[in-house]
């Protein structure tokens, strides 16, 4: 199983995504719909619920959620509250709804907003391993003060895996692979398998074509175990 | 003082009999006019009389109980725009407009929950007091036609519904 065959098994499925609305189309479907996504509307009654999703993988029906609830995530200027727990539960409605959903069309913004998210669970899990590839050593360096927290303030085992461009401080808990990243070479991919906590398993894959990104995150542990494991092959 | 209460008493007990048996009248006529009799223990036997061949409803304690359920205000209310439908999409509206007063995911549990709910209890009970009919097999979900109060009723309830989420 490589990086790719994981994207595109995952594209293969039968996945749509259904709006339920009242009035106009929403901010939601209008970036599903530019991030590749099929989606379908249906009419609410006016004065009813407000706007709400589903998402349904081989004709069921897998999860719904309040548009309201993911609106504005992922479109920029993508602003994280300060508070920690406000942030991540938005965040975790994000991982939850579009569970290895595969997306195109997305930028490096929405990438490290997902990637926050992944790095925020590591912090509060405080164990366990991540791996890592922003694809180049030189992008890694503006993660570099994020990093350096990780390794001071948790027992995290953290791998960066990607192409030496750049000569990275040495920080404790965080150990360098520039040998095996061929593999990892065009992908941006973040792994953790929750430590102690297998709930807070995430994982990010996304694969660069001329600037944009085609990918999925998941907040499956055994999917998480599979990104992890492929960091390992030659 | 005393003396004027006395004198005044009679009279007064006079008028308020008679109001009270004008009202009396004045319900009466109500409930002939507008609630359409029934046939359930508590209607009266008067009033189901009166009332003659038009549908049975305002009287019936199962027309009350059908509306007692937030969920089946709700379908009645999405029923009114749609007027057909099906098990499936009921089970959707259900579970989204849970979605979207909790905030939460609702996972594959939760909606099968409450399409065991829907199929078991909400669209029994709308239909046993012929708000609904359905075909056993959950394909079609059809509103009969309501009176405007119940229309009225549903509209508002929904409001009000809004109002006790927002405030």
């Amino acid at each position: 199983m490589t990086f790719a065959s994981l994207i595109s098994e995952l594209q293969e499925r039968d996945y749509q995504v259904r709006v339920y609305r009242s009035g106009e189309r929403g901010d939601i479907e209008v970036w599903l719909a530019h991030h590749s996504v099929s989606v379908e509307s249906r009419p609410l009654p006016a004065g009813g619920p407000d706007p709400f999703l589903e998402i349904i993988v081989g004709g069921e029906v897998v999860g719904t959620i309040a548009t309201e609830a993911i609106d504005g995530l992922l479109e920029p200027p993508i602003r994280r509250h300060p508070e920690h727990d406000k942030v991540t539960s938005g965040y975790q409605v994000l991982f939850e709804i579009f569970d290895q959903t595969v997306f195109s069309a997305m930028n490096r913004r929405e990438l490290l907003a997902v990637s926050r998210e992944i790095e925020d669970r590591a912090f509060r899990v405080g164990n366990g391993i991540l791996r890592v590839s922003f694809q180049t050593l030189s992008t890694f360096e503006s993660r570099t003060e994020v990093y350096r927290t990780l390794g001071a303030e948790t027992t995290l085992d953290i791998h960066i895996y990607d192409v030496e461009d750049w000569t990275p401080p040495a920080i404790t808990g965080i150990t360098y692979h520039t040998d095996e990243a061929v593999s990892v070479n065009s992908y941006w991919v973040l792994a953790f398998d929750g430590g102690s906590d297998v709930t807070q398993a995430c994982g990010l894959v996304a694969k660069e074509h001329s600037d944009e990104y085609t990918g999925f995150w998941t907040n499956d542990a055994s999917m998480a175990e599979t990104i992890v494991a492929e960091f390992n092959l030659p | 003082m005393w003396f004027l209460t006395i004198g005044y008493s009679p009279s007064l007990i006079a008028v308020i009999l008679l109001v009270m048996s004008e009202q009396k009248k004045y319900l009466f006529n109500v409930n002939i006019s507008q609630y359409m009799g029934g046939s359930e223990e508590d209607s009266g036997q008067r009033a189901s009389e009166a009332a003659g061949e038009t549908a049975p409803r305002f009287a019936q304690n199962k027309f009350y109980r059908a509306l007692a359920s937030a969920h089946r205000r709700r379908l009645l209310y999405y029923l009114l725009d749609h007027e057909d439908s099906t098990v499936d999409e009921l089970t959707s509206v259900l579970t989204g407009w849970n979605a979207t007063t909790s905030g939460t995911m609702q996972t594959p549990a939760d909606r099968s929950k409450i399409q065991l709910r829907l199929k078991h209890n909400h669209l029994p009970r709308l239909a046993d007091a012929d708000l609904i009919s359905y075909d056993a097999d959950g394909s079609t979900v059809h509103i009969e036609p309501l009176h405007p109060h119940v229309k009225d009723l549903l509209q508002q309830s929904i409001e009000a519904e809004r109002l006790v989420e927002s405030g």
